[in-house]
């Protein structure tokens, strides 16, 4: 369980500082790599120097992707991960304050595995955060990742 | 009896007797021999039927069972046998057999049983007389019989046999067998006598005729001459002596018929003296009575025939003559005068005298004795008288016959020998019969008709003859084909067998007559064939003729009218007028047209009559009465009522209608009519407008061309125009629109009216002009109040999504981080610093639901509608079920009116009906017995929906803020809530263009109507 990745892509620091702690409060110890914006994440996943997902075969187990994001937004990297055979099956948890019913079925059609809105109270966060890690993490087969995908 | 039939009959009579004679002894010697034939086969037969018979058959007879019935019987049929094979009638035998005569053989009793009675054996013959000789005498014997049995000739064979008992043989044939069998005897001698007879007959006959032929003519001759036809000469052969009596015969009637003719002469000419003669003639004889007198003695004496037959000619005669007659009678009758001579004076009947020439003169007969007396008499006091009238007869009449314009023609009568007219000669003609026929007087004398007219008989003679013969005159009027002429002619006869003709050329009168015929036939026909009555009256208006179509037009028929005045079938409110009409043109007398006479129909209905008459004179110019001519006009006075009153109607409209101006034109455009609302409208009178074309009016010249132009289209098609809306110029230069129909009246006689109907729309038009204007202006401030509320909408939703991501963010910093402090550094902080923390936290908690709130709000007025069909009913229950399965404790009644259908969004209608039963339940959370209703009612056309309770209720005072977002009437602590349920609830229910509204009362319940626009006025039924 530790050896798995899991990918946060937010641009709020609060919300990193927030969620990274959420994942400490349940005890997930798991390596957790933050990207602030869209193209980062992109780059990480499919970049090819060393410090991508790609060139170390080091690929997220889930990735937490929240919709509004600077340069390239989340629906749009959504879109692009679907596109690539090497993200295609990629575990994508769409997290975000937004509850627009758009934004669910836009994330929802691209591609997202799952859609959990972010609550206020953070208490509520911490005990979402646990479901999510110990459903992704620990029930959730994934299927295979990197260049082992089918082309 | 003639020579001839006498001879004939001598000679026949020869004839017959040598015939007779022969006859009858051929018949003798024929019929014995016969007789013998016959009597030898009747012997033969009698022995053979004995000869039959056993020869002891008459021996050992000694009674009735000597033969057998079988034997007997056998017997009979041989005989009959016998008879019927040979033709004859019976054969049987006898015998004496104790005192009797009894049948001892017989034929059968079959064959004519009711005279057969004999036929059994030992039967006793009922007549022996018959058997007597041939039993005394034993000899044969043959006889003819006629008795009971028939009559017939039998011979009988005497016998003797072994006992010395005498027997016989009998064998018969019938008398009509017998006779048959003599009568062809008979034939031969007949036949040969009637050919002896015939021969005789045509020998006797051309003997009897040459010898009385000459005799025969001879004596016709005779009476031929004796008739009196002497004319005929007979040349008859014969013998010497027969031909010199022919010759003389011959001689005597040429003689006599000589005599006859002088003598018939000489006696015609003496009747016709004695009868027609003027000279009286008498006889008398010795003792001077009259014998015979003519008719002109009668005449000159006045007395008749029968009264002088009585009289002695002295009695009649002047007493002064008498001496001098009876001497000259005397001297006569001796014979010392011839004759004698004188003037004397007769007495007449009557008194007068009468004054004569008298010849007397004597006749005796061949002897010399005196016959009689014969005096001839001339009235000569009349024959100067006489005279003198015939000649002035004369003159006259020829005067009369010169200078007659007639022409006249006088004829004799030809006749034939037998006195048959044949032809008639003209006689003479006068000068006027040129004229007439054509023919020259010179031309026409003495010429035969058939030859002057050239025709094959003489024209009329049945008829002209008949005028000669009897003197009836005759008058006839003929079309004389000769001359192709019509001739009137009157015929008369001025003695026998003539006859004058005066006649008259009518073949002009004839022709006209014609014509006029012709005439009064075509004008009859014209006037009985016309739908009109044609009447004629006389002077003083009574009918005198009266066409057949008065049975049309008044109901009486022509004989009902005439004798009738024209005022008796005047209507009585008519009468007086009428009256004085009539009687002014009978007083003076002349043509009238067009006199509307309101009549009675013989039904009693009213007829309009429209009479034309003219008065006719006679030559001399007398007014005789008027012809004319009445026609029914009934319908069209009727129409023409109609027509005057639709018009006033129409007038009255017209001038009536304010607001519509009418005109009429002719098709030149031309106006005839300008109602009082176009004279308002326009400014011009309508005496101003009259006869003008709309150019000098109302329309530009253009204007005006159109409208001609439209008149021209109604015309040729007939369809009205418009309306057209237009411009026009008041009288005060002033315009305005108009709005104008225009249609086509007829006007019969093939002209047509246009009437224009306007309307001033001027007004309108100008309210029109401003609608137009301000609707131009909304329609730009709609594009751009919509452009700006695009913009907002825009905006708003920028905004609301920015909201929902943005207000959150820090909203979970600040909860996150007061956790995180309270979680890491509770052990720094004391209570108070905690419960700062935790209020921060509340409040971050509280805001990040109420920006939800408002979210969730805008949500319902944004985003798309999808309406369907959505069942209210299911869903109240659907929810009631959820938050009774929710807070399974509370006891609560809900009623819900089942099968609410309405189209709607479904999701929205899903918000409302959360919210409105969410708040029922919530508000009657504190209710022992809650009870929550969801029905419909019908207050008007809108179905109005309501969710009831009996909960907390609320004050109406506050119902103004009811619906607003974030307002809240109870406290969160009594009923929490959110404070927009209520608002979402109304802008759905606006969406729908329904509306909402509430009753309610603090702690009595509240009721939330709402409807959903007119989409749903209807309950559905599901």
């Amino acid at each position: 369980m530790e050896n798995k990745i899991i990918l946060l892509v937010e641009d709020n620091p609060d919300d990193v500082e927030l969620t990274l702690r959420a994942f400490k409060k349940n005890n997930i110890a798991n390596e957790i790599v933050v990207k602030r914006d869209g193209a980062d994440a992109l780059e990480y996943l499919h970049g090819t120097g060393p410090d991508s997902a790609s060139g170390s075969n080091r690929w997220p187990a889930i990735t937490l992707l929240d919709l509004k994001l600077p340069k390239i937004d989340g629906i749009e990297v959504l879109k692009k991960l679907r596109a690539d055979p090497r993200t295609k099956l990629l575990p994508v948890i769409i997290l975000t304050s937004s509850t627009q019913e758009q934004d669910i079925i836009n994330s929802y059609s691209f591609g997202a595995n799952s859609y959990v809105r972010k609550p206020v109270d953070f208490n509520q966060f911490i005990e979402a955060v646990r479901q999510l890690g110990l459903y992704w993490l620990i029930l959730n087969e994934i299927a295979p990742s990197g260049r082992k995908y089918p082309q | 009896m003639s020579i001839k039939i006498q001879f004939s009959l001598v000679m026949v009579l020869l004839i017959m007797v040598t015939a007779g004679t022969l006859t009858y002894l051929a018949y003798k010697s024929e019929k014995k021999a016969l007789l013998e034939v016959i009597d030898s086969k009747l012997f033969a037969v009698a022995n053979m039927a004995k000869a039959t018979l056993p020869s002891d058959h008459h021996d050992k007879i000694i009674d009735a069972n000597s033969i057998s019935a079988e034997e007997f019987r056998r017997i009979i049929e041989r005989n009959d046998l016998i008879c019927k094979t040979l033709d004859l009638q019976y054969i049987w035998s006898l015998m004496q057999l104790n005192n009797h005569i009894v049948f001892t053989s017989s034929t059968s009793t079959s064959k004519d049983t009711d005279k057969h009675d004999h036929a059994h054996f030992l039967d006793i013959h009922t007549n022996p007389e018959a058997y007597e000789e041939v039993f005394s005498t034993m000899q044969t014997c043959y006889s003819t019989f006629d008795d009971k049995w028939g009559k017939g000739r039998m011979v009988l064979i005497p016998g003797t046999d072994k006992n010395g008992r005498k027997y016989c043989f009998g064998a018969s044939m019938s008398v009509e067998k017998v006779d048959q069998v003599l009568l062809s005897a008979l034939q031969k001698p007949l036949r040969l006598s009637a050919l002896i007879l015939l021969a005789g007959a045509v020998v006797a006959f051309l003997l009897a005729n040459s010898v009385s032929k000459p005799v025969t003519e001879l004596t016709s001759m005779a009476e031929d001459i004796a008739k009196g036809n002497f004319d005929q000469k007979f040349n008859i052969r014969g013998a010497s002596e027969i031909r010199s009596l022919s010759h003389s015969i011959n001689a005597m009637r040429l003689a006599i018929k000589e005599r006859i003719i002088e003598v018939t002469e000489s006696e015609q000419r003496f009747r016709s003296i004695f009868e027609e003669g003027l000279i009286g003639i008498v006889f008398i004889n010795s003792d001077t009575r009259f014998i015979n007198v003519n008719p002109a003695f009668c005449k000159i004496t006045g007395y008749s025939r029968e009264e002088l037959l009585t009289k002695t000619f002295p009695d009649i005669t002047h007493p002064d003559h008498t001496k001098i007659d009876m001497e000259n009678v005397n001297k006569l009758a001796k014979g010392e005068i011839p004759y004698y001579r004188t003037k004397k004076r007769y007495i007449r009947k009557d008194g007068q005298t009468v004054w004569v020439n008298l010849n007397v003169s004597v006749i005796r007969d061949q002897s010399g004795e005196l016959l009689y007396l014969l005096g001839m008499i001339e009235d000569i006091t009349t024959t100067e008288n006489l005279d003198n009238q015939l000649r002035q007869n004369e003159e006259k009449f020829r005067t009369l016959f010169e200078n007659i314009t007639e022409g006249v023609a006088i004829h004799e009568v030809i006749y034939d020998e037998k006195g048959r007219a044949v032809n008639y000669r003209i006689v003479d003609v006068n000068p006027a019969y040129e004229k007439h026929t054509g023919i020259h007087p010179a031309h026409a004398k003495n010429k035969l008709a058939t030859e002057l007219y050239g025709t094959e008989s003489a024209p009329y003679l049945p008829i002209w003859g008949k005028v000669a013969e009897t003197g009836t005159p005759h008058h006839m009027e003929v079309f004389f084909a000769p001359m192709n002429k019509y001739f009137y002619i009157a015929c008369c006869s001025p003695r026998k067998g003539w006859f004058a003709t005066v006649f008259t050329d009518i073949t002009e009168k004839k022709q006209l007559e014609d014509t006029l015929i012709q005439n009064e036939e075509k004008f009859r026909s014209l006037v009985e064939t016309s739908s009109d009555w044609i009447w004629e009256t006389d002077k003083n208006g009574i009918c005198t003729y009266a066409s057949p179509r008065i049975k049309d037009l008044l109901g009486y028929t022509p004989t009902e009218a005439i004798g009738r005045k024209a005022i008796d079938f005047i209507a009585q409110d008519a009468l007086k007028t009428f009256n004085s009409q009539i009687t002014r043109l009978y007083v003076s007398p002349k043509t009238f047209y067009g006199m509307e006479q309101k009549c009675i129909h013989k039904d009693g209905h009213i007829v309009i009559l429209e009479g034309s008459g003219a008065p006719f004179f006679d030559a001399n110019g007398i007014f005789k009465g008027y012809r004319g001519i009445n026609r029914d006009i009934t319908e069209r006075k009727r129409q023409q009522e109609a027509l005057l009153l639709s018009a006033t109607q129409l007038r009255a409209n017209l001038e009536s209608t304010p607001n519509v101006a009418i005109q009429w034109y002719d098709l030149d455009g031309r106006i005839l009519y300008w109602n009082p609302a176009s004279e308002k409208m326009y400014g011009w009178k309508a005496e101003e407008a009259m006869g003008k074309t709309l150019d000098a009016l109302i329309y530009t010249p253009e204007l005006a061309a159109d409208f001609h132009r439209l008149l021209r289209d109604i015309q040729a098609t007939g369809k009205p125009a418009g309306p057209f809306e237009s411009e026009f110029q008041r009288l005060d230069g002033t315009s305005g629109w108009l709005i104008s129909t225009t249609f086509k009246i007829p006007m019969g006689e093939g002209k047509s009216a246009f009437v224009c109907m306007d309307v001033d729309i001027t007004g309108r038009k100008q309210a029109e002009e401003e609608v137009r204007k301000l609707n131009a202006e909304l329609e730009q401030r709609v594009r751009d109040r919509t452009l700006q509320l695009e913009l907002a909408n825009k905006e708003l939703k920028a905004f609301s999504y920015s909201v929902s991501h943005d207000l959150r963010a820090p909203l979970r910093s600040i909860d996150g981080f007061s956790t995180a402090i309270l979680e890491d550094y509770s052990d720094k902080l004391d209570g108070e610093g905690r419960d700062y923390l935790q209020r921060l936290r509340r409040a971050s908690q509280r805001m990040a639901s109420l920006i939800d709130d408002m979210l969730k709000l805008s949500k319902v007025t944004s985003g798309d509608m999808h309406i369907s069909n959505v069942n209210l009913s299911q869903m109240v229950e659907d929810f009631i079920a959820d938050l009774r399965e929710a807070d399974p404790q509370r006891n609560i009644e809900a009623v819900i009116t089942p099968g609410i259908n309405v189209s709607a969004d479904p999701q929205l209608m899903h918000a409302v009906m959360e919210n409105l039963l969410g708040n029922a339940w919530k508000f009657t959370s504190k209710n022992a017995n809650a009870r929550i209703e969801f029905g419909t009612m019908k207050p008007e056309n809108e179905t109005t929906y309501y969710v009831r309770d009996n909960g907390a209720g609320f004050d109406m005072a506050f119902i103004n803020k009811l619906f607003c977002a974030f307002q809240r009437l109870h406290s969160v602590e009594d009923y929490p809530g959110d404070g927009i349920g209520l608002a979402s609830v109304q802008r759905i229910i606006h969406r729908h263009g329904g509306r909402i509204w509430a009753e309610g009362k603090q702690n009595h319940g509240a009721t939330f109507y709402f409807t959903l626009g007119l989409t749903n006025t209807e309950p559905k039924e599901s």
